[in-house]
């Protein structure tokens, strides 16, 4: 009984080359310049910290971070968008931060779109602030997108 | 006993007794509760269209319907729970022994599991509204009649109308086949946006909680249109972006 109420929690494990379906089809429902799966087979060979959330047997979400010295940067932090606004972000990033923490880390950052307000309240609530602009970074349409560069010290 | 004292006493392991509504006890043989309608057949009765309702005078014409056999039996009606304006509504089969004890659907194993998928989306039980198919508890745990959902079909229609949900999450067969006027079994019904209704609410059929308990294999499709039925209602209230 209990295992059967445990598993619809949300936990998170390291990713697997066997999730790349699953996390490629999230990542294309979720970004208009999704990354291909090629990137991810290389974010797992570096290997990056790459880790998925998993509720009920099927895969809601991943995050990707590389850490160098004492320094983390988050390359990726995605949920499936059916399930967006419902607090599996936070859950993620805790447990990214947890894992840039266990690895002694000082400062994590990371890029995001000015456009896309969700993931902006989400690393604000989480005590990241802006340390900077990257102009015109992003591809939008015949236009670019500034990357807005957040950073948090642990 | 109010609920504060009935909850206390239950979380001691005490059962809370009350005197019966009637003399025919809960579970009472089939015979004995039809021998007693039929005493109470021609009994007057004018009762406003269930349709006209609103939410409180609705759950009181629920307390004292006596429209099929199923009254006779039951210790309470169990009209529904949750918040009034809620986005999802689930609607299950018919309460079991527990459920007909408390008046509170889905409160046993398959309630626990019900909180656990609810929870996994990010919804509390207070968040959502939950609703049996029939208000009162069948004889034997056994699956409503045709007879008696078509006779509780006025109550969780009002209901639905005046919930306006963004989505229905049908449990199990006894509800999708009221709700979607079909016979197909939960496996061809799920996996798929169905609508309810002139207001065509998105509906999503998936197993009963009390079968995943038997079934874990069953739990991943379960989960798949969980989410399924999230991507139909849209964003939570409330959620940033």
């Amino acid at each position: 009984m209990s295992a059967a109420v445990e598993d619809w929690r949300p936990h998170a494990r390291p990713m697997t080359e066997a999730d790349l379906d699953a996390v490629t089809s999230i990542e294309q429902r979720a970004y208009g310049y999704p990354w291909s799966r090629g990137i991810f087979i290389d974010c797992l060979r570096v290997p990056y910290v790459c880790e998925l959330l998993e509720q009920a047997g099927s895969a809601v979400g991943y995050a990707i971070m590389s850490i160098s010295a004492d320094e983390a940067h988050l390359l990726n932090l995605c949920l499936d968008p059916r399930l967006q606004g419902r607090g599996l972000g936070a859950r993620l990033l805790d447990h990214m931060t947890e894992l840039a923490r266990d690895r002694r880390v000082a400062v994590i950052y990371l890029e995001v779109r000015p456009s896309n307000a969700a993931a902006l309240a989400l690393y604000r609530r989480a005590g990241f602030s802006r340390i900077g602009v990257r102009k015109a970074y992003y591809r939008a349409g015949p236009a670019r997108e500034d990357a807005l560069v957040l950073a948090r010290t642990l | 006993m109010d609920a504060r004292r009935r909850a206390c006493l239950e979380a001691m392991g005490l059962p809370a007794w009350s005197r019966r509504p009637d003399r025919i006890l809960p579970g009472a043989p089939f015979p004995a509760v039809q021998e007693r309608v039929a005493q109470q057949a021609d009994a007057p009765v004018a009762e406003e269209n269930p349709a006209r309702l609103d939410w409180d005078a609705l759950e009181a014409r629920v307390s004292s319907c006596t429209a099929c056999a199923l009254h006779a039996g039951r210790t309470r009606t169990v009209f529904g729970v949750g918040a009034r304006d809620a986005d999802w509504l689930i609607v299950g089969e018919a309460p079991g022994a527990e459920e007909d004890r408390q008046g509170e659907p889905f409160v046993g194993r398959a309630g626990k599991l019900l909180d656990a998928m609810l929870a996994a989306l990010g919804q509390s039980r207070a968040q959502v509204y939950i609703a049996n198919t029939v208000k009162c508890r069948p004889p034997q745990n056994r699956n409503p009649l045709p007879a008696e959902t078509d006779c509780c079909a006025p109550f969780l229609d009002r209901q639905i109308e005046l919930l306006a949900p963004r989505i229905i999450l049908a449990v199990g067969a006894v509800a999708a086949r009221r709700l979607l006027a079909t016979d197909a079994p939960v496996g061809r019904l799920r996996g798929q946006v169905h609508h309810y209704g002139p207001a065509s609410i998105p509906l999503v059929v998936t197993w009963h909680p009390a079968y995943l308990l038997r079934k874990p294999e069953a739990k991943a499709g379960a989960w798949q249109d969980l989410v399924l039925a999230a991507g139909a209602a849209g964003a939570p209230r409330g959620s940033p972006g």
